[in-house]
């Protein structure tokens, strides 16, 4: 049912009909903001390229043959979009030179179970640029390496050392976010 | 994959809630708007200005052949015409190369090459008609100048040819 509605807003689209594109919009946009968000980490960045993406898949819709999901097509313009805008900050995703400090110094505890989404995107967004894209595509967009090394434009060894890298900061960063709210909430 | 990564995991809907800053639908209307108009823009003005460009670069660069073929002849004004034009072309032809091959037999006297290359100026006459019928296509008095050109050009050639044959045969009258 649900899916038979979305067929027939994606065909109203490819006529150019301007309600079913706002539908579609409306559909999606808080996800795609979310997408585009986490890489960009810049709200009017995020905003702009969320929205350029929608336009741009208005205008290749036909392109659009079913294979996959329409959220993960919508989706695969999104991120591509906020990646050419993020390459104007002129990132090397694959730069290692600087990672030699970062070991891990979460030894505390493992015990993730409180965690809450609202601290996850905070903890993600203190990330460097490339750890951040790199762990927001792996873990939270769920594309595999190979795919994000085609992504980005880098090996796959470069995309699953960077990633382990973010992940272990992003725990470290986690670990600065509880404390601060358990001192704030028992202090 | 840890136990930390399956949190994240199971936490990804939480994770896509984020709404963009307040107006954003106004924004994105007039981002719709702006591209509908560049679209317009793309379609109805710049495709039909390169054309004419493009077809304005033809004439500019090849426009000797272009005038040359598109030049009106009296062929081009009926089937008719056509019909007379083919004639008097084709007897004129007939008469000038039986007049060269005999001029050339007989040792290409000067008279009468004088003769023909004046025929061959005659054709000056010819463009010159061309050019006020493509002024005016369906001038009757060019077209009737032009069917005179061709009258005129056939007489003349005739004529001499008339007199190279009378030359021809006296020529061979006193060699025997």
């Amino acid at each position: 049912m649900e899916d038979q509605l979305l067929e027939h807003i994606i065909e109203k689209c490819k006529q150019g009909n301007r309600q079913a594109q706002t539908e579609l919009y409306w559909r999606y946009c808080k996800g795609m903001y979310s997408v585009s968000l986490r890489i960009l980490n810049n709200t009017a960045e995020a905003e702009d390229a969320m929205q350029e993406a929608f336009i741009a898949a208005f205008g290749q819709l036909n392109t659009f043959r079913g294979e996959v999901s329409f959220g993960s097509w919508l989706k695969r313009i999104v991120v591509n979009r906020s990646i050419d805008q993020l390459r104007k900050r002129k990132i090397k995703y694959d730069d290692l030179s600087k990672l030699a400090n970062s070991q891990p110094k979460n030894e505390e505890t493992n015990n993730y179970d409180t965690l809450k989404p609202e601290m996850v995107k905070k903890a993600i967004a203190k990330l460097k640029d490339n750890y951040r894209v790199i762990l927001t595509l792996f873990l939270i967009e769920g594309y595999d390496h190979d795919e994000i090394a085609q992504i980005l434009k880098i090996s796959n060894g470069s995309s699953r050392i960077i990633y382990y890298r973010a992940k272990e900061q992003l725990k470290n960063e986690l670990i600065v976010i509880k404390k601060k709210m358990e001192a704030s909430i028992y202090g | 994959m840890d136990s930390f990564e399956k949190q994240i995991i199971e936490m990804r809907n939480g994770l896509q809630t984020d709404e963009p800053d307040q107006g954003h639908f106004d924004r994105f209307e007039m981002k719709l708007e702006r591209n509908k108009q560049k679209f317009l823009f793309k379609r109805i003005y710049i495709w039909p200005a390169i054309a004419a460009i493009i077809v304005f670069g033809l004439f500019l660069f090849i426009p000797t052949p272009e005038n040359e073929q598109k030049q009106t002849t009296l062929g081009q004004v009926s089937e008719q015409y056509a019909q007379v034009e083919f004639y008097y072309t084709k007897a004129i032809q007939h008469e000038t190369e039986k007049i060269k091959a005999l001029n050339e037999q007989m040792g290409s006297d000067n008279a009468i090459q004088l003769l023909v290359s004046e025929l061959e100026e005659y054709d000056q006459v010819y463009e010159q008609l061309c050019t006020d019928l493509n002024a005016a296509p369906n001038d009757q008095r060019v077209i009737n100048a032009l069917i005179a050109y061709y009258q005129t050009k056939l007489e003349i050639s005739q004529k001499i040819l008339e007199n190279i044959q009378l030359k021809s045969n006296s020529n061979e009258n006193t060699e025997i």
